[in-house]
């Protein structure tokens, strides 16, 4: 077989990502199966901040077959355990967790009935996982010798963002990817429309098989070339920009590196504290229609305190949508020009890491594309929505009533009709597993996906709980004391006190007798530099 | 707290004393929230042969909390690790294993593809899976001791369904549930329609909040009382019918017991072989349009032996399909009224044990049933139509033409749509996990359910509930799937076909670590050692 030529248009994460996993993944024992070359304009910078990761990154750097500790040391890496948020309930300093591990019982997994049947007197996550308690401790998930703590804790990583991209570059053009550093300044067509080369300022004329998309927002190819609608999805999710802010450790080290990421709702949003090994990241992601940019930074100073004054602050502006097709022709948008989500529970690099899984295993060998195109659509707007549902969800159920910005996202104007309908069936019946199985419930609409005038699926998209499960959602369900008022209703107001599983209890109990504190781990392993005591506030 | 809910279930075959069994230790574990009881009649026989199930029948004992040895000396039990389809390709004496147990190399499982990319020399499921040769070998999944060969081997039973229910009967009734032998002469409905009793003949009058109906394809209260229809499938599926023969060990014993299902394609339909600990089962499964009694009999005593010839056979009668709605107002049709597809991936029990499962999560606790319906109703159907497409795929893909019953399920029309979108969407692109996240495939029609009730106006979905891609793998390479297409991607001069290290190292060890089936079961469950058969092929 000849080998396929894809070129890959744009470098940040997710061009280089794309690069060294469909690299990894295709051309292994040996074969060459495609030729790959990324080209990078050396004018554009990357949108780069600290970034939270799920543990789907973990699949990503073993194909790729990269080294934790060197990826560690390379991206000033550090582990999360989970999100952790505050006052996004009644904005009264409480707190709840997603974590990623949690406990379930065999044969039937009762203890979402059981803490509903309890006074809620321990928060839910408590009760199923050890790990809301270890972040509290701020330990590593991680021994520092050979692990014998039970079953791993499952672990994602915060990390530099530009340092990863780099890193992938390294690795890829090691490999054999071909590197252009040039500015992309025409796309020549065939006359079907597809995408026969691009040109650049430097005289190149790339010339390929297939064309993938990472020129981020600006979508040179999939939007500006190939007309490619945007669906908006702001409705939903009112936030459009983040305010960011760095602070080194340097100017002002808390004592600890937070083995999570912690999400605490403001007046207008949320802001994000992202902790890497030489610094903390923060961005206060909210609605430009609701809070000016300088009240915004006003706020996100006021909340990192008085060390943050000298500190630079950078606007970021998003919007929140999905391409009609991310792939279509021979070109496909990852990244920024396929979709995008607000980052609360990490899925940026998430959904550009699926979409290139997802070119992978759809991989057009030949040149008739079509199906491919389409079960590839299919798949990325079913987990776009079914992200949507769930980020829309941490925002609905709120209680707080401070701000206009938390009035209105509890309107049923803001919650979509998916989530709607799911709500409604679990104020009949909790959440339980086979409500996961297609997510099709009574009352739901049937909304096709956009067709942008393009042949293809007039299906509503389909929750499979390829991403979040029922974990993930009595985590944040409960978390947000959802059923309150129809617990009381179906089991009384006296309840008994909520109780915690034996084996969560006592791997809480050991932990401190096995686990380094995070910041240790990194320093003694990961060659994190010291910046004073471990362990204080 | 709410009251206690009245359940009643009318008919006590297994799928009755399953759900008696499942809903009284489900429900009532932390507290106490439902009664159940069961009525059934003391003059309808039990549909009962030997019965082969599948891995979730573990979740089912686990739930009861039933001890497996305990449960299999009750039942006859034996080990199931594999189905073996024999002569289903061309009929010319090959075979592959559908084993319930194989690797999937991490952090991707690039199998099926390399598969594709070798010579074929060794069947698919061999180069991923240990279970195919031990199955082959006769080997138990379980060792005499304590288990110490890495991943336990997944498997299910092979049992005697009337002793199952017999001692999911004797369980029940010990631990509360209401048993009363007795007919049903009629049924109350309220005014909206909903079941509010049934009367007996002995004149009892018996109240309840829900009914499940477990009468079999009678379905004396879905159908006959609330008129629910039945949604004939019997266009992709064609066998309607099995001639069903058991052969005592003490008749005829061949010095082995298979630790898996057989499945023999014969001149217009299959065979089933289940064997238990004390005989084994037979079952021609066929097409009555297309196969009179007298020569289904005469095949499948043929297929057994002269030593058949002395054996009882008895005729069960089929059809396959599914009640347009399983649960509707307050009543839950379980078992044959609910739904059937011929047995060939042993499928029936296992939608009996779903829904109970699924009725247990939906357990109308308080208020409305309508919500909790619909969804029961849709998580029911999405799994009947995943079944349906699996099994139909079966035949579809043989090359046989040597029946008319051959030839014509291969046509289109046998070949239902989804199933058609999904081979062709593998025709240009082999079966890879993502597919199976909603197989919803270029080309697949968007036929809403049927709605005859208010409800589901979407087409089911298959998120692979049951079979992912290791199943669909195992069938459509052991089917010799995409041969042509191969030759033509990866051309005709092939390497040779690799089985997994893994898989090498595993059957290696094998012969320190598992003993022969029998031995497992005459050590550790008493199975008494029969004279094998003068002439019997001795393994």
């Amino acid at each position: 077989m000849t080998p396929r030529k894809l070129v890959i248009v744009g470098g940040g994460s997710a061009g280089w990502m794309a690069a060294a996993y469909i690299n990894a993944a295709l051309n292994r024992n040996g074969r060459n199966v495609v030729d790959i070359c990324l080209v990078e304009s050396p004018d554009v910078p990357r949108i780069g901040v600290g970034e939270a990761t799920i543990p789907s990154i973990n699949h990503i750097l073993a194909v790729i077959g990269i080294d934790e500790l060197d990826f560690l040391k390379r991206v000033e890496g550090s582990f999360k355990q989970a999100i952790r948020y505050d006052n996004w309930l009644h904005n009264e300093g409480e707190t709840y967790y997603h974590p990623f591990n949690r406990y379930h019982e065999s044969p039937i997994d009762r203890t979402g009935q059981r803490w509903l049947k309890s006074d809620r007197s321990v928060p839910f996550a408590e009760t199923v996982s050890a790990q809301p308690q270890l972040c509290e401790q701020n330990l590593a998930p991680r021994m520092l010798g050979q692990w014998n703590f039970g079953p791993p804790l499952t672990y994602a990583y915060h990390m530099n963002a530009l340092h990863f991209a780099d890193y992938l570059c390294e690795i890829s053009t090691a490999r054999g990817v071909k590197h252009v550093l040039d500015n992309v300044v025409d796309v020549e067509q065939r006359e079907d429309g597809s995408i026969a080369a691009v040109k650049t300022q430097g005289g190149q004329r790339l010339a390929g098989d297939l064309f993938i998309d990472c020129t981020g927002f600006a979508a040179h190819l999939i939007e500006k070339k190939l007309g490619v609608d945007w669906v908006d999805c702001s409705q939903w999710l009112l936030c459009d920009r983040a305010v960011t802010l760095a602070v080194p450790h340097d100017v002002h080290y808390p004592g600890h590196v937070r083995p999570y990421t912690t999400a605490s709702a403001l007046s207008n949003g949320w802001v994000w504290q992202i902790p890497l090994q030489n610094r903390r990241s923060l961005g206060y992601v909210h609605s430009s229609a609701y809070i000016s940019k300088e009240d915004a930074e006003r706020e996100i100073r006021a909340f990192e305190g008085a060390h943050a004054d000298g500190l630079d602050t950078r606007f970021i502006d998003f919007k929140v949508g999905h391409r009609a097709k991310a792939w279509v022709k021979n070109c496909i948008a990852i990244g920024l020009a396929g979709n995008f989500i607000e980052p609360l529970e990490s899925t940026g690099l998430y959904l550009a890491d699926l979409a290139s899984v997802m070119l992978t295993e759809h991989f057009p060998y030949g040149d008739d594309m079509d199906a491919l195109a389409y079960r590839f659509n299919r798949i990325m707007a079913n987990r776009f929505y079914e992200i949507l549902d769930f980020i829309n969800m941490h925002y609905c159920l709120t209680r707080r009533t401070d701000t206009e910005f938390w009035r209105e996202v509890q309107k049923p104007g803001r919650i979509n009709d998916r989530l709607q309908a799911k709500l409604d069936f679990w104020r009949i019946k909790p959440p339980s597993p086979s409500d996961f199985e297609d997510q099709y419930l009574p009352g739901q609409p049937l909304n096709p996906l956009p067709d942008a005038g393009m042949p293809g699926d007039h299906r509503p998209p389909v929750d499979t709980a390829d991403l979040f499960g029922i974990d993930s959602y009595e985590a944040i369900l409960y978390g947000m004391d959802f059923l309150r008022d129809e617990c009381d209703a179906w089991y009384g107001k006296d309840r008994p006190p909520t109780q915690v599983a034996r084996v969560v209890a006592e791997r809480v109990a050991l932990a401190p007798s096995r686990l380094p504190p995070h910041d240790v781990w990194l320093q003694r392993v990961a060659g994190m530099r010291h910046y004073g005591g471990s362990g204080q506030a | 707290m709410n009251a206690t809910r009245r359940v009643l279930i009318v008919g006590g075959g297994s799928a009755g004393w399953m759900a008696a069994a499942y809903l009284n230790a489900a429900l009532n574990r932390d507290d106490k929230t439902v009664d159940v009881a069961l009525i059934e009649s003391p003059d309808v026989p039990r549909i009962g042969v030997g019965e082969a199930t599948i891995p979730n029948i573990n979740h089912i004992l686990s739930v009861i909390g039933i001890d497996e040895v305990e449960f299999m000396r009750r039942v006859d039990g034996t080990f199931k690790q594999s189905i073996r389809y024999v002569n289903w390709v061309d009929g010319r004496g090959d075979f592959y294993h559908h084993p319930f147990s194989r690797y999937r190399p991490s952090p991707i499982d690039h199998t099926g593809r390399d598969w594709l990319m070798s010579d074929r020399s060794i069947p698919f499921t061999e180069t991923v899976s240990a279970q195919t040769a031990f199955c082959e070998l006769g080997l138990s999944p379980k060792m005499i001791g304590q288990w110490d060969f890495g991943t336990p081997l997944s498997y299910a039973f092979h049992m005697n369904a009337l002793k199952f229910a017999d001692y999911l009967c004797e369980i029940s009734t010990a631990r509360g549930v209401t048993h009363y032998l007795d007919h049903v002469v009629d049924v109350d409905t309220r005014e909206d329609g909903s079941i509010a009793a049934v009367q007996t003949k002995s004149g009892q009058r018996l109240e309840a909040d829900l009914f499940v109906d477990c009468t079999g394809f009678s379905a004396l209260l879905m159908e006959k009382t609330l008129g629910v229809d039945w949604v004939d499938c019997s266009q992709w599926l064609l066998c309607d019918r099995a001639i069903t023969m058991a052969v005592p060990y003490e008749h005829h014993y061949r010095g082995y017991v298979r630790p898996f299902t057989t499945a023999t394609a014969l001149s217009n339909g299959w065979v089933w072989e289940i064997p238990l600990q004390d005989r084994r089962s037979l079952g021609y499964v066929h097409s009555s349009a297309l196969l009179d009694k007298e020569d289904a009999e005469r095949e499948i005593r043929a297929f057994e032996g002269p030593h058949a010839e002395a054996l009882d056979t008895r005729f069960i009668y089929f059809k396959v399909g599914y009640r347009e709605k399983a649960w509707v107002k307050n009543c839950v049709a379980i078992g044959l009224a609910g739904n059937f597809i011929e047995p060939l991936e042993s499928t029936g029990l296992y939608l009996s044990d779903l829904a109970t499962v699924i009725l247990t999560e939906h357990f109308p606790h308080h208020g409305d049933m309508d919500a909790l319906a619909f969804r029961f109703n849709r998580v029911m159907v999405n799994r009947f139509y995943e079944i349906l497409d699996f099994i139909n795929m079966h035949y579809c893909l043989t090359r046989r033409t040597d029946t008319e019953f051959w030839r014509e399920v291969q046509k289109s029309e046998r070949i239902n749509d989804r199933l058609k979108a999904k081979l062709e969407f593998w025709r240009l692109k082999p079966p890879s996990a993502s597919d199976f996240e909603d197989q919803w495939l270029p080309g697949q029609p968007d036929h809403p359910l049927s709605s005859q009730f208010t409800g589901d106006h979407r087409s089911p979905v298959d998120t692979a509930g049951l079979w992912g891609y290791e199943s669909y793998e195992a069938i459509l390479y052991g089917m010799d799937f995409l041969r042509d297409e191969c030759d033509t991607w990866f051309g005709i001069d092939r390497p040779k076909t690799r089985v997994l290290p893994r898989v090498i190292q595993k059957l290696q060890m094998a012969p320190q670590k598992l003993v022969r089936h029998d031995e497992w079961l005459h050590r550790v469950l008493g199975m008494p050692r029969y004279a094998v058969a003068a002439g019997a092929r001795h393994r």
